[in-house]
């Protein structure tokens, strides 16, 4: 009897002694963007790396190598592209730091970023983790992401985190953004700010030298019958 | 008298020429409007976009369009042959443009 208790207690602490708030997990996420609306939509197939803690993380975006037919006559191919674009998110002070710029050549410190979550009573399980519900507006696009109160960090992909557990699923209403768990491991690593020694750009910042530099890309008139644009729309909306 | 109705007929006989010459004109140039917008009609361009990515992660489309032949899968072929060949030239110019 004593013993069915021992194991009783020992499975349900399971989670919280594996992922412990003192070490870190490595959480694997297929992201994929596929907003084909018009043509300052975007596409984007990536593998992505969330390294985190209690306090703060580190997020690698990777590109999936992908060649797509979107429909009609278009197609996108990010064949032969490489890069791998860092995030360093300080959880405590609610700030990430970033080197994704999208052509603009500088660091974003984005301090701006809080999601205003409604938690539903919604559950699904997902990769075997209970998860429960919470929707929220996130700069353009209204998202459902599910996260586990099993795993105690309160982080997730990209910019999403500030629910009480991890974040392993988050998906946009209008079915462009997917962004899903596919592996968790846990790590023992040190997480570092690698921008530290860097001058940034504020996020308000970046959207308006976003905005001179999709007007310079639109306004681009190349050879007849030719024309160039760059997208509005990302995970987060750009230009409206 | 026979004078008047001789000037009478001949003006008459000259007004109908006339007005006859101002309808086969018309017409001449009506025709040409009309043959000028087929020529419009038949030179119509077929397009195609190919989206790709740069290196800093920025969404490109290009849309190229070329002057229709009349046979649509040879004509989208050669409009999607120069938009992809476009993306690919101007992918890592793009990295360059930013501020």
């Amino acid at each position: 009897m004593i013993l069915n208790k021992i194991y009783l207690i020992t499975f349900l602490m399971y989670p919280f002694i594996l992922f412990s708030q003192d070490g870190n997990i490595i959480v694997e996420y297929k992201s994929i963007i596929e907003d084909g609306k018009d043509i300052y939509g975007s596409y984007d197939y990536e593998k992505t790396k969330l390294v985190t803690n209690a306090k703060e993380s580190m997020y690698f975006e990777s590109p999936l190598d992908t060649i797509v037919a979107i429909g009609g006559s278009e197609t996108y191919s990010n064949e032969g592209v490489i890069y791998t674009k860092t995030y360093y998110k300080d959880l405590k002070n609610k700030y990430v730091i970033y080197n994704k710029n999208y052509g603009i050549k500088s660091i974003i410190k984005d301090e701006n970023y809080t999601i205003n979550w409604e938690i539903t009573e919604n559950t699904k399980k997902v990769m075997g983790y209970q998860c429960q519900e919470a929707i929220g507006e996130f700069r353009g696009r209204k998202y459902k992401a599910y996260f586990s109160k099993d795993i105690p960090f309160q982080n997730g992909p990209h910019k999403f985190d500030g629910l009480p557990g991890l974040i392993l699923e988050v998906k946009s209403l209008d079915n462009a953004v997917s962004i899903v768990v596919e592996r968790i491991i846990v790590d023992d690593g040190i997480i570092k700010n690698p921008f530290i020694d860097e001058k940034y750009i504020s996020w308000e910042e970046f959207l308006k030298k976003y905005k001179l530099y999709f007007d310079k890309i639109s306004n681009y008139k190349g050879e007849e019958g030719v024309s160039m644009s760059v997208a509005k729309r990302y995970i987060e909306v750009f230009i409206e | 008298m026979k004078k008047l109705l001789f000037t009478g007929i001949a003006f008459i006989a000259f007004s109908s020429i006339s007005f006859s010459n101002t309808i086969t004109e018309k017409i001449a140039k009506d025709e040409l409007k009309i043959s000028s917008s087929k020529i419009e009609k038949i030179a119509e361009t077929i397009c195609c976009t190919r989206r790709g990515k740069s290196s800093n992660g920025q969404s490109v489309a290009i849309t190229a369009c070329v002057e229709s032949t009349g046979d649509l899968a040879i004509d989208t072929g050669r409009a999607c042959e120069k938009a992809a060949a476009i993306v690919k030239a101007n992918i890592t110019l793009l990295d360059g443009w930013g501020n």
